[in-house]
């Protein structure tokens, strides 16, 4: 008798605890096809009430609504944003239509304090659907991967920028 | 006749979350009873008397820690709290049939059952306790240099003479009011915490390349400082206070997180490099490492030496598949099986089938924590919660490894499943914490993403 309860038992034991697992994968799976629950909104103001916020780069896609993910999914391997080390902290300029200016002029579009680049040194912009870095006549050059720049060159994320002393990275 | 109030989809989609976090508690607080029956049947040959008792404390218990997530971490993971007092209640019933296993033997050895239940509430109230205090997980962010110093001030604690204590040559207790603690539990988190700071802000820079050597891309020669100086830390611990485990979780973690932040392959390699000669001099100077290695790697020509790992191969082996059932294996014929080897109680004693199942939630807490790390907005954050579960994750993998012979055996514990006070609490601050970074925190652009909204905004 004793041993009946007692298998009886073992056995209940082994099944709640897979019914434990299994709701518990089944939690996972509903999360996995609903996505994430939208913020509360007494806590949390929607995400689109500050557009401008820097995405990290971490591999965290930022919990936007799901129509602001195309913009995160561009075309797999297209560059999305260039990393600027110059000393200090890093600058993060999103590649986002239009050109990107760098040189030491106020109006440049990414202003160096950089003693060996020039005024208006190279630009980065975007051509049928590339985006190309080219030379403006700088004094010193503009290298890509260490290689001078000598004519318009499309650049491709991992690509590393040489203007004056200033490293660029090119990423996704 | 009043009107409905209308339900905000958010507000019911947090409510669903937490509803289901409950369900899962009440279904964990059956298994734990079944658990907690099988044992009293098995060896007083009778339904525990105070099982009422019990069901009512541990159904209390987890109503409390649910009402305290429900409350202070709205739309936060369901999962990672039932799964932690699952473990922790599987632990609590496996560490009370060992210690009737240890009074069969000598009836005078101390009452490991109780202690560990007090234990257990302390841990659930530290769980809540750190879900009150830390609102926002990117205050601690400020305070890195503080919670690394006290990480540190903690690590080497037990070396004050007259304070530490050691145990088998591992000089890594605390003795404090009649209680032990192992205080490089705690340091543990602390330590995450400033490395997913130092690690937030130097993202950038230790990630730039600036050479390429066949497919890799190296970084500078100085971004491997840090990497030289955890390296160089983690060999201290190992050599003062004879810890294998630890030193190895702290270097694993910190090269696993730095390639978390970093995407450079090159860490990861250099550090392997570097753990390989660290793990040769250690072997070269270090007898009780190199005991370790002669046991690991043929445990059967050492019968003394490897008499705990031979012994903990073979009650797996005689588990089985479906185990022998609770309370009819020999658990105490391993030494320290409350501790280090209470998974091997658990693979005689449930077989496969039962330790498969703690893996799976092992598994689970693993995936939730670095779901729970994507979705956070800042790099801080990410790499916090990045770094909390390769923490978990790394020590039960050294830690199982170990007491199967697949790696060389370092005592750590198996989180919230063996027996010891500090690594209990400490996990349920560490679930506690995925559990904030998994929640809707308050919306505060950080510092550092206004600085580089500032940057993009010029382009």
């Amino acid at each position: 008798m004793q041993s009946v309860v007692l298998t009886l038992l073992q056995a209940g034991f082994l099944l709640l605890l897979y019914l434990f697992l299994a709701r518990a994968v089944r939690a996972v799976w509903r999360d996995v096809v609903r996505g994430r629950p939208p913020p509360v909104p007494a806590q949390a103001p929607a995400p689109a009430a500050q557009p401008s916020r820097a995405r990290d780069d971490a591999g965290a896609p930022s919990p936007a609504p799901a129509s602001a993910a195309p913009v995160r999914r561009a075309r797999r391997g297209a560059p999305a944003e260039l990393v600027v080390h110059t000393g200090g902290r890093p600058r993060v300029v999103r590649l986002e239509g239009g050109e990107v200016v760098f040189g030491r002029a106020a109006d440049a579009t990414v202003s160096l304090s950089d003693q060996y680049a020039s005024e208006r040194h190279a630009r980065v912009y975007q051509h049928d659907g590339q985006w190309l870095v080219a030379d403006l006549g700088s004094t010193n050059g503009t290298f890509l991967n260490r290689a001078r720049v000598t004519a318009p060159t499309p650049i491709s994320p991992g690509d590393q920028l040489g203007i004056g002393e200033t490293l660029v990275q090119v990423r996704r | 006749m009043r009107l409905r109030r209308a339900v905000d989809p958010g507000v019911r989609a947090v409510r669903a979350r937490s509803n289901t976090e409950l369900r899962l508690l009440a279904l964990a607080v059956l298994v734990v009873l079944c658990a907690y029956a099988l044992v009293s049947l098995s060896q007083e040959e009778a339904l525990p008397g105070d099982l009422p008792v019990y069901a009512g404390t541990l159904a209390a218990m987890a109503v409390g820690a649910h009402l305290c997530s429900r409350r202070l971490a709205p739309g936060a993971d369901p999962l990672l709290l039932p799964l932690a007092f699952l473990l922790n209640g599987l632990g609590l019933a496996m560490v009370r049939r060992i210690q009737f296993a240890y009074a069969a033997e000598d009836p005078g050895t101390p009452a490991l059952g109780p202690a560990q239940t007090v234990w257990t509430v302390v841990g659930l109230v530290a769980f809540c306790l750190t879900l009150a205090v830390v609102r926002d997980t990117r205050v601690m962010d400020g305070y890195r240099y503080l919670i690394g110093a006290c990480a540190l001030a903690l690590l080497v604690l037990p070396l004050v003479p007259g304070l530490g204590y050691s145990v088998r040559g591992a000089q890594l207790w605390v003795r404090l009011a009649g209680f032990t603690v192992q205080p490089a539990e705690f340091a543990k988190i602390g330590l995450t915490v400033f490395y997913a700071s130092y690690l937030a802000e130097k993202r950038a820079l230790l990630s730039e390349a600036t050479s390429r050597v066949g497919p890799l891309l190296i970084p500078p020669a100085r971004a491997f400082g840090p990497l030289l100086v955890a390296w160089l830390a983690s060999l201290a611990v190992l050599v003062l206070q004879s810890d294998l485990g630890l030193s190895l979780l702290f270097f694993g973690g910190f090269i696993l997180l730095l390639y978390v932040a970093t995407g450079r392959v090159a860490y990861p390699i250099l550090g392997t490099l570097l753990f390989a000669a660290g793990g040769l001099f250690a072997w070269s100077t270090l007898d009780h490492v190199r005991l370790r290695i002669a046991i690991w790697l043929d445990v059967w020509s050492l019968p003394d030496e490897g008499y705990q790992l031979a012994q903990s191969l073979f009650a797996l082996g005689t588990g089985g598949v479906l185990g022998v059932g609770w309370g009819q294996g020999r658990p105490d014929f391993i030494p320290d099986v409350h501790t280090d080897f209470i998974f091997s109680a658990f693979g005689e004693e449930a077989g496969l089938v039962g330790t498969t199942a703690l893996l799976l939630c092992y598994f689970l807490i693993v995936g939730r924590g670095f779901a729970a790390s994507l979705r956070c907005r800042s790099d801080f954050e990410t790499l916090l919660g990045a770094g909390l579960t390769i923490l978990f994750g790394l020590q039960v993998f050294v830690i199982l490894g170990g007491v199967t012979r697949l790696i060389p055996l370092t005592g750590l514990t198996l989180p919230f499943v063996s027996y010891g006070g500090s690594s209990l609490v400490a996990n349920y601050v560490l679930i506690a914490l995925l559990l904030r970074l998994s929640a809707n925190q308050p919306a505060r652009p950080p510092r550092r993403a206004a600085a580089a909204t500032r940057a993009a905004g010029s382009a």
